[in-house]
């Protein structure tokens, strides 16, 4: 067992970053395959397998762990393609999903627009019965109308039933017994009930969740199951793990019992990535594909989780690790609007076709069209030189929206390139604004394939001082797979408090679900010494109804100290919103035990150094790229990213090719190589004003 | 250019104090233990600089307080000039005149002081579930029957609280827990807000934030005039009935444009009535605010130049302008009004682009005690259908011109033991038109408590509905019932163990003539249960073959 890896399934590309027993890391990439995502899958395995001279079987033979960034369910939800999910819901209460939380509106803004809800009126049916918050049964269920319910949604096209009923999170016996009724009538449907899957008070998020899992099982059972068939006949002979959209890893049965989970999974590994990467405490990272510009934060060293992460036009109803995703990517096609104004994206040329450059039937212009035209893509190196572009193709179909406009070529491509930039600009101070993150006083890792033509405009425009380009910016979030540690989170609620706690109970809990990540973790092959477990519960003062996560530590113990847990709770509180009530009672509501496996990987990392740069830094080539401030194509030295050693630096105006990306430096931006082959930008250009910089010898 | 900012660092700063202004409602509903504020919004915050100019706000924040919020800070500052106070205070004060127009809300100020300047204020406002007196209701006949008065006073002293006056206020109140702790949260709220105040400054290198708020409040100034230029000038009228307690109570404006300023003036409209739904002046002034900003530039953050164009007078004694020592409990549902009285004269200004009526929020305050005898003062919002608007449909329940968001079942539940038996969307609520108003909703509780209850209600369109535009039909009306039997949505009542309460929302109006809508969306809301196929026929003109699924027009 010599090799670990993860594979990121992106709309456009499939990343797959290998790290051999030596640690040593290398990235690969095939096309994404749309329908079939798992044959890409298999093919950037066996690309990888060719690289250390194995056939598939030998490599996977020796692979330890593969972590899958999947995007699966994102794409179907995204694309409407999932299963036709029915609704059940409690006589008198049809109208959840559509009245949602509200939902609340900015108060000047009338002009509302009124999204359909995620299962139609049509598809959803009611059953009579009733639990009490208590969880008592005030009304017995009916199971007369259950048989009804059941009927009206096989009739309706339903292919798969989410259940949510009232005050199932304390007395679920109704939902079970509806899930039996189910099996019974209607054998194979998949079902999801809402207090196994997303144990919350506030019907509507819990009901939102439960019928988005529903209408995944399907589409996740399937392509999880597929996979995990293929790899054990090519010899893998662990389970495979799936990123989950909290920041944890799930393992195939997991992943099908609870599809909702693999929502954005490959988008979430990419700060998990940049958190490796980086000791800064703010960090904005930022992901450019084929198809969708990802952006996501660090905030004072952790990864920001939202309760309140949206799909589409609904709540996710689930915590998500904070990732907005908007239409903007390499593929984004530019059209002129009937107001005369230039659009690019959302709509995406994908994969198949592809952009025009592709010369795979595209014809429409995209971003990476653009970029061909203006000089910043080699089309003999695209991808290290796997793929030609065709620039005849890219200017024929950049010269159709300049003709439309009435512009010449290159100022068309740059239109594009810009708009673009400003849109990718937006959806950054989104999440910045929200989070209180300042861009300019920010950290950057500029992840994807395609985000480096574009970083250093975009760095010039947002007043961001510094910002890196991985090394693996290609396959950032197949990197953060590959680096992270093994996490799984086991949550259960018991509400008691300080004035009566239920210390028995509690211990008993904790030691149930610290079995439960300790089984995970032997099922995922780590090693007793390896395991550790990190516990948090939510907490409250009486009466407040919006909990905080407050760790704890168990030093050995089977029940937590009350006294302890109480204390952390007033500091936490006070840390948040500076005061605390020492008198108040304390309820607790939930606990969780994160079981978390080390990676000895970012260890042997740290070892395997980027050779250093010895002699003089020459470019390899001089190539006419268009500079906006000279207002035209101007001869710029061309570098090739994978022989600068460390310690090298290289002054903008310069373009820096390495095998799976391009970067535009422009003018005043310096940058700079690490020990690990990452490239470290500072606009300034002042030497010392970089993170870690590894001697700096600027030869460049 | 406006000032000291190019139009890139503008936004960028704008962007970030409007930022620390959602941060700081973000602090306050995390933190507060009453459901009106924790589940229902009911709640605003804001940022004023160093000469009490406001500058920004949370974005979800409720209009009236928002509006009435600028005056607050200045009969603030008139009682406790600049230069009496000191860093760690913070004041507080509930007067209605001075405050939101009743006396359940707190409006609780602190001024930020950075490196040893006084260089911003906050101020958040947010509805007390209990203030003492008879309780929160529209029965009173005057304001001392309503509850606790709180003068403007120190609530803290240089970061010590006020003993004795909080001692005044939990002696006062029937869940002095729960206010405690609401009162507590608007001061960690504010806390948090000068925090990040100081954080923001240092980062972006400002000694002072007179600069940036001149120049925020100018270009808002600007962009509101320039909206008001493009609507021709002259003077439009507009008057109705709306529910009082004993007859209908008449509403009258004159409104004039006028090269870039609008003035109204509420003379014609009728006394105040002898129960707490008097309207006082800062609650009105609000809602012109509200109703001139939504018209104009509803995409830009509000602040003090939302509000330089626009004058109102209102003659002393009438509704909208009552005075000491009218009771003004339930004053919210006379003063939401004010809008719909606007936006019927403006529509004659600016045909298409006004919203019809909507059906508005409706209130219960329940107040006694739950199963486990613990006691409760809990306030359950539902709302009507929004308006529709030339092109867009009104939503479903959807509050307007408020926008506080209703209480989730499950929470409402386990706070109060009520049993919430239906809440549905009614079809055919919502006024038929080329653009279909909002159906309002239909909701029935029971008091599974085991003791009695009394329940206050507040509400109105239950005789005028709610009335399209350009040939929308109305929404329908709002009813309130009581075991099964017609109430007053005005009154209070005792709800015995096992009694029942239904409130079925009024729908909003629609926009244009029903005749209009296509077809097929005649057909999908048929589908959807929201329009049933004998209002199609009767309204649309729409048959709908339910074999084959055809729908045409007759």
């Amino acid at each position: 067992m010599t090799y670990q890896l993860c594979i990121d399934i992106g709309g456009t590309f499939t990343d797959c970053v290998v790290s051999d027993a030596a640690g040593d890391v290398r990235i690969f990439k095939a096309r994404s395959t749309p329908g079939a995502f798992e044959r890409g899958f298999l093919d950037v395995l066996a690309l990888a397998a060719g690289h250390y001279g194995l056939d598939l079987n030998g490599f996977l033979g020796q692979v330890e762990r593969i972590v899958h960034g999947t995007t699966v369910s994102t794409n179907a939800l995204v694309e409407g393609k999932v299963a036709r999910a029915g609704f059940i819901a409690n006589q008198g209460f049809p109208d959840i999903l559509t009245l949602r939380e509200g939902p609340r509106k900015r108060a000047f803004e009338w002009r509302l627009d009124f999204p359909a809800p995620f299962v139609p009126p049509g598809r959803t049916a009611t059953v009579g019965g009733r639990i009490d918050a208590h969880g008592q049964e005030i009304e017995p269920l009916d199971e007369a109308s259950v048989a009804a319910a059941i009927e009206r949604l096989r009739r309706a096209g339903a292919e798969a039933i989410g259940v949510c009923l009232m005050w199932s999170i304390v007395n679920g016996s109704h939902e079970r017994r509806v899930a039996e009724l189910i099996r019974a009538a209607w054998p194979g449907v998949p079902v999801t009930l809402s207090h196994e899957l997303n144990p919350i008070p506030r019907e509507y998020r819990r009901a939102i969740a439960t019928v988005i899992d529903a209408s995944l099982h399907a589409t996740v059972g399937r392509y999880v199951s597929v996979l995990s068939r293929a790899l054990a006949e090519h010899g893998f002979k662990r389970e495979l793990l799936v990123g989950n959209c909290v920041g944890g890893m799930m393992p195939p049965a997991e992943i099908i019992a609870k599809p909702i989970y693999s929502v954005m999974s490959g988008p979430t590994l990419a700060p998990i990535a940049a958190r490796h990467l980086t000791d800064e405490a703010d960090v904005i990272v930022i992901d450019m594909g084929g198809t969708t510009f990802d952006v996501s934060a660090i905030r004072g060293g952790k990864l920001i989780v939202t309760p309140e992460a949206m799909i589409g036009r609904d709540m996710l109803g689930i915590p998500k690790v904070d990732v907005r995703s908007v239409g903007a990517g390499g593929g984004s096609i530019a059209r002129v609007d009937v107001g005369g104004l230039l659009r690019v994206g959302p709509e995406s040329a994908g994969a198949v076709p592809g952009p025009a450059c592709y010369g795979s039937g595209g014809v429409d212009p995209t971003v990476t069209d653009a970029n061909v035209v203006l000089g910043i893509i080699d089309p003999n190196y695209f991808l290290g030189g796997r793929i030609r572009l065709d620039p005849a193709a890219a200017a024929a179909a950049v010269g159709r929206i300049a003709k439309t406009l009435g512009i010449g070529l290159i100022e068309a491509a740059y239109a594009i390139h810009t708009t673009s930039n400003h849109n990718m600009i937006t959806a950054i101070e989104d999440i910045t604004v929200r989070e209180g993150i300042n861009p300019r006083d920010s950290y950057l890792v500029s992840g994807g394939g395609a985000t480096a033509c574009h970083i250093g405009e975009m760095a010039e425009i947002l007043g961001i001082e510094r910002f890196m380009i991985p090394r693996f910016a290609a396959g950032l979030s197949a990197f953060g797979g590959l680096i992270s540690e093994l996490r799984w989170g086991e949550t259960a609620t018991l509400h008691t408090d300080n004035r009566r706690f239920a210390a028995d109970a509690v211990a008993e809990l904790l030691a149930e679900l610290r079995r439960r990540g300790d089984a995970f973790l032997a099922r995922a092959g780590v090693p007793p010494g390896e395991r550790r477990f990190e516990y948090v519960y939510q907490g409250r003062y009486e009466y407040q109804s919006w909990e905080i996560e407050v760790p704890f530590e168990l030093n050995g113990e089977a029940s937590p100290d009350l006294a302890r847990l109480v204390e952390a709770f007033h500091a936490m509180h006070e840390r948040v919103y500076s005061i605390k009530a020492e008198s108040d009672t304390v309820e607790f509501t939930t606990w969780r035990v994160q079981a978390v496996g080390r990676n000895r990987l970012k260890e042997r990392l740290a070892d395997s150094a980027w050779p250093r740069q010895s002699g003089p830094l020459r470019p390899k080539a001089k190539r006419p790229v268009y500079l906006h401030a000279a207002g035209a194509l101007r001869p710029l030295p061309v570098y090739d990213g994978n022989v600068i050693g460390a310690g090298a630096s290289v002054d903008g105006p310069a373009v820096i090719e390495a095998e799976t990306f391009t970067t535009l430096l422009l003018a005043g931006q310096r940058a700079e190589v690490d020990g690990q082959g990452n490239y470290l930008v500072d606009r300034g250009g002042q030497a010392g004003r970089l993170g870690q910089p590894q001697g700096p010898a600027a030869i460049g | 250019m406006n000032g000291a900012y190019d139009p890139v660092e503008l936004g960028i700063l704008w962007d970030r104090v409007v930022s620390i202004a959602d941060e700081i409602v973000t602090a306050l509903i995390a933190t507060s233990f009453s459901t009106m504020v924790r589940e229902s919004g009911d709640l605003s915050c804001m940022l004023f600089d160093a000469r009490g100019k406001s500058l920004a706000q949370g974005a979800y924040s409720v209009p009236s307080f928002t509006g009435t919020g600028p005056p607050t800070m200045q009969h603030m500052l008139r009682r406790f000039p600049p230069e009496t106070l000191e860093p760690g205070d913070v004041l507080i004060t509930n007067d209605p005149w001075m405050g939101t127009g009743h006396l359940y809300d707190i409006n609780v100020m602190r001024p930020v002081f950075h490196r040893g300047r006084l260089v911003a204020f906050t101020l958040s406002v947010t509805h007390l579930p209990d203030i003492g007196g008879a309780g929160y209701a529209t029965t009173a006949r005057d304001v001392f029957e309503e509850g606790l008065w709180i003068p403007i006073a120190k609530l803290m002293r240089a970061g010590r609280i006020n003993d004795e006056l909080m001692e005044i206020v939990l002696g006062n109140v029937r869940l002095p827990d729960m206010v405690r702790g609401d009162i507590m949260a608007n001061v960690t709220c504010n806390e948090v807000g000068g925090r990040l105040i100081g954080e923001f400054m240092d980062e972006c290198g400002l000694a002072d934030l007179s600069a940036l708020s001149d120049q925020i409040i100018l270009t808002t100034e600007q962009a509101m005039r320039q909206a008001l230029r493009r609507m021709p000038a002259g003077t439009y009228r507009n008057a109705f009935d709306v529910e009082g307690v004993d007859g209908a109570v008449r509403y009258a404006v004159a409104a004039t444009l006028d090269g870039g300023s609008i003035a109204f003036d509420f003379t014609g409209t009728d006394p105040i009535v002898n129960r707490g739904i008097n309207v006082p002046f800062c609650y009105t002034s609000a809602f012109c605010n509200y109703a001139v900003k939504a018209l104009t530039i509803p995409q830009l953050p509000n602040n003090e130049g939302a509000a330089r164009p626009i004058a109102l007078s209102a003659p002393p004694g009438c509704l909208l302008n009552a005075e000491r020592p009218a009771p003004t409990g339930g004053r919210h549902v006379m003063g939401h009004f004010v809008a719909p009285l606007i936006f019927g004269a403006l529509a004659q200004a600016i045909p298409g682009e006004v919203q019809a009526d909507s059906g508005m929020l409706s209130q219960l305050n329940c107040t006694g005690r739950n199963r486990q005898g613990q006691p409760i003062a809990s306030l359950f919002f539902a709302s009507g259908g929004f308006g529709a608007l030339a092109g867009i449909d009104g939503r479903d329940a959807c509050p307007g011109p408020s926008n506080m968001i209703g209480t989730p079942i499950e929470v409402w539940e386990s706070e109060t033991s009520m049993r919430v038996l239906h809440k549905e969307i009614v079809a055919d609520s919502g006024g038929a038109g080329a653009w279909r108003g909002g159906n309002g909703q239909r909701i029935k509780q029971r008091n599974d408590t085991g003791h009695p209850l009394a329940i206050a209600c507040f509400a109105a369109r239950d005789r005028f509905p709610p009335q399209g535009v350009d040939g929308g039909r109305p929404g329908g009306l709002r009813q309130f019932l009581l075991n099964d039997q017609p109430i007053d949505p005005k009154g209070r009542y005792v709800l015995a163990p096992g009694g029942t309460i239904e409130t079925l929302e009024a729908g909003g109006g629609g926009a244009g003539d029903p005749r209009a809508r296509a077809v097929e969306l005649v057909l999908a809301d048929v589908r959807a249960g929201l329009v049933s196929p004998a209002a199609a026929r009767r309204d649309y003109g729409v048959e709908i073959d339910p074999a084959t699924g055809r729908a045409w027009r007759r």
